[in-house]
C-alpha cells in the first residue's frame, strides 16, 4: 500500500531537484509539517532523534499519509549535503504558490503586499519572506523570470516564514501588477533611481512594493507599471543596500506609517 | 597578518582605493572577467598592484615567481571566468579613538554581541557604510571572525568602517558611556518605537546574538530599548535586517 502512495507521488515536480529535493533542519521540517500546507513527499529521521520530536513528527506522518523512515546520521548527511540536518529530513515536493486569482478575489482595501521581480539569491529571497512576516506584510508575489524557487536554503533563511505567509505567483508579473493597480493599489518601486525619500512617500492607503533583482534592479515593462520609485537615502559616502536589507527598510516604513496613523486617528 | 583572498569585485576596488598597499595581487582572465572586474584590474594597475592572469586555460596560468604574498594561493587554476583578489586583512582600532568625536558631532555607532553568522557580519559592515556609522564594536570569542566571506558580502563595507575587536562587551560599553555615547538595546519587550528615539544624540546600537538577542547583562547595560515591531520576538528578524532597520531609523533615513 505504502508502495502504491508513493508511485503515485513520484510523478509530482519536487522542490528543486532530485538531489536538492531535501529540506533539513528540526525548526524547517517541524514547521513545514505543522503549517500542513505543503505536505513532504517522504519523511527520513536519524536513529538517535529525540524522542519527544520524534514522537510529534510520527503523528504528523500518520495524519498526512507520509511515509516514514529512520536512517543512520551519515546516509542523512549524504542525502541534504550539509552535516547540520538535525537529525531530520523532508523530501519536499515543488512549493505550493498560491494563485494570483486567490490574491485578487481578497478585499484590498488594506493591502500591504510584497512583490518580488527576480530576486535570485536564495539568502535573500528567503530573508525578505521572513522580514515581510515579522513586519505584518499581507503576502509576497513573485514572477517566473529570474525568479529563486523556493529552496531548503530559502525555508530556512525564512526562519519558517514561507510557511506562515501567503506566498502568490504570477506568470506576467507587469500583467498581474496592472491588475493590482485596477483595485486602487499604489504600486511602488524600490529603486536606487528613486525620485521619492521612503519617508516622504504616503504609504497609508493599499499599497504594494516592488524589489527587483539584485543586479539590474526591477524589469523595464514593470517599472513602467509602477506608480512611483521610491529610495533610501544614502547617509554615509559609499556603497549601496543589500535587497534584504532595502526591502525591509521599506516594509518596516510602512508599517511605522501605519501605525502612526492609526494612533493619530484615535487621538 | 593574514591574507585574505577575496571575490567580490566591490570589496576589492574597496580595498584598491582605501589602502591599495594591502593589496597583495589581483589575479583575472581578462577574456571572461566581467566589467566591474576589469574595472578592478584598471584600478589596481594605475594604483602599482600587482595584477596577474587567472584560471582561463589549463596550463597557462602560471603561478610561479611570486614573492610575498605567500600562503593562500594554490588551487585556483583552470577555473574559467573567475577573479580573485589577494587583500591583508584591515587592523582594528582603540575604542577610544573609535568613539571619538560623539560629544562634537551625534553619530550611530554599532556593537554586535558574539553574533555567529559571517553573512550577517558582511551585511551590517555594508548597511553601516552605506548610512554613514561611525564604528564598529566586534566580540572576539565565539563570535564569526572577519572572514573573507564578511568581507565580500560586505561589498567593499568594511573598508570605510573603523571596527575594533574587543574581548569584554561590558567594559566597551562602558567606554562608550565615558565618551559621551548612549546605548540603546532592542526588544519585544520594550514600550517604545525605534521611532520614538532621539536622533540628536550619539548612539551605541547593540545587536545581539542570532539565536539569544541581547543577554539580559547588557540590556542592563543600556539607556533605552526600543522595538520594531509590535509583534515577534527579538529574534524573529533576521539580526542583519534587524541592525539595517535600527541604523537607518537612527540616522534618519526611515
Amino acid at each position: 500500500m505504502v508502495g502504491g502512495k508513493r508511485r503515485g507521488r513520484r510523478q509530482r515536480k519536487l522542490m528543486g531537484s532530485h538531489q536538492k529535493c531535501w529540506l533539513w533542519g528540526r525548526n524547517a521540517v517541524l514547521e513545514t509539517l505543522r503549517s500542513g500546507n505543503w505536505t513532504p513527499l517522504e519523511l527520513l529521521v536519524a536513529d538517535r532523534l529525540r524522542p519527544d520530536i520524534l514522537a510529534e513528527v510520527r503523528d504528523h506522518a500518520a495524519a498526512g499519509s507520509i511515509p516514514l523512515q529512520t536512517a543512520e546520521a551519515a546516509d542523512l548527511h549524504s542525502r541534504c549535503g550539509t552535516s547540520e540536518h538535525q537529525g531530520l529530513l523532508a523530501r519536499m515536493p515543488a512549493f505550493p504558490y498560491r494563485p494570483l486569482g486567490e490574491l485578487l478575489k481578497q478585499d484590498l482595501t488594506r493591502c500591504r503586499l510584497a512583490i518580488l521581480d527576480g530576486v535570485q539569491d536564495p539568502f535573500n529571497f528567503g530573508a525578505i519572506i521572513r522580514s515581510a512576516d515579522v513586519l505584518a506584510m499581507d503576502g509576497v508575489l513573485v514572477g517566473t523570470s529570474r525568479q529563486c524557487d523556493v529552496t531548503a536554503q530559502v525555508v530556512r533563511s525564512s526562519a519558517g516564514g514561507v510557511c506562515h505567509l501567503p506566498l502568490y505567483q504570477a506568470e506576467d508579473l507587469p500583467a498581474a501588477v496592472a491588475a493590482l493597480r485596477q483595485r486602487n493599489v499604489t504600486v511602488v518601486g524600490a529603486s536606487e533611481a528613486a525620485t521619492v525619500d521612503a519617508e516622504r512617500f504616503d504609504f497609508s492607503g493599499p499599497v504594494a512594493v516592488v524589489v527587483g533583482n539584485e543586479g539590474v534592479g526591477i524589469s523595464d515593462a514593470l517599472r513602467e507599471q509602477c506608480d512611483a520609485l521610491v529610495g533610501i537615502p544614502q547617509q554615509g559616502h559609499v556603497g549601496s543596500l543589500n535587497a534584504a536589507v532595502a526591502a525591509s527598510l521599506l516594509f518596516y516604513e510602512v508599517g511605522r506609517q501605519r501605525r502612526q496613523a492609526a494612533r493619530d486617528r484615535d487621538g | 597578518m593574514s591574507e585574505l583572498i577575496l571575490r567580490n569585485p566591490h570589496s576589492v576596488m574597496a580595498a584598491i582605493r582605501t589602502r591599495p598597499r594591502d593589496v597583495q595581487e589581483v589575479r583575472i582572465n581578462q577574456r571572461t572577467a566581467n566589467d566591474a572586474w576589469k574595472d578592478v584590474a584598471a584600478a589596481a594597475q594605475a594604483a602599482g598592484v600587482v595584477v596577474r592572469p587567472f584560471g582561463g586555460r589549463p596550463g597557462t596560468a602560471k603561478r610561479g615567481g611570486r614573492g610575498g604574498s605567500g600562503r593562500g594561493g594554490g588551487g585556483h587554476e583552470g577555473r574559467a571566468g573567475a577573479a580573485e583578489a589577494s587583500v591583508r586583512e584591515r587592523d582594528d582600532v582603540l575604542l577610544e579613538p573609535l568613539f571619538a568625536g560623539a560629544q562634537e558631532r551625534p553619530g550611530v555607532w554599532v556593537a554586535l554581541d558574539q553574533l555567529q553568522d559571517p553573512h550577517n557580519l558582511g551585511a551590517i559592515f555594508r548597511t553601516a557604510a552605506f548610512f554613514g556609522v561611525r564604528g564598529i564594536v566586534l566580540t572576539k570569542d565565539r563570535s564569526a571572525p572577519l572572514s573573507a566571506t564578511a568581507y565580500d558580502v560586505a561589498s567593499g563595507g568594511v573598508e570605510h568602517v573603523p571596527f575594533s575587536l574587543q574581548t569584554n562587551l561590558s567594559r566597551a560599553i562602558e567606554e562608550a558611556k565615558t565618551s559621551g555615547l548612549w546605548v540603546l538595546g532592542t526588544s519585544e519587550h520594550a514600550e517604545q518605537d525605534l521611532a520614538a528615539i532621539d536622533r540628536d544624540r550619539s548612539w551605541l546600537l547593540i545587536i545581539g546574538n542570532e539565536e539569544r538577542g541581547l543577554r539580559r547583562l547588557t540590556l542592563e547595560h543600556c539607556d533605552e530599548i526600543c522595538r520594531l515591531s509590535p509583534r515577534g520576538e527579538v529574534t524573529s528578524l533576521n539580526a542583519s535586517v534587524a541592525a539595517g532597520i535600527c541604523i537607518a531609523g537612527l540616522s534618519g533615513a526611515i
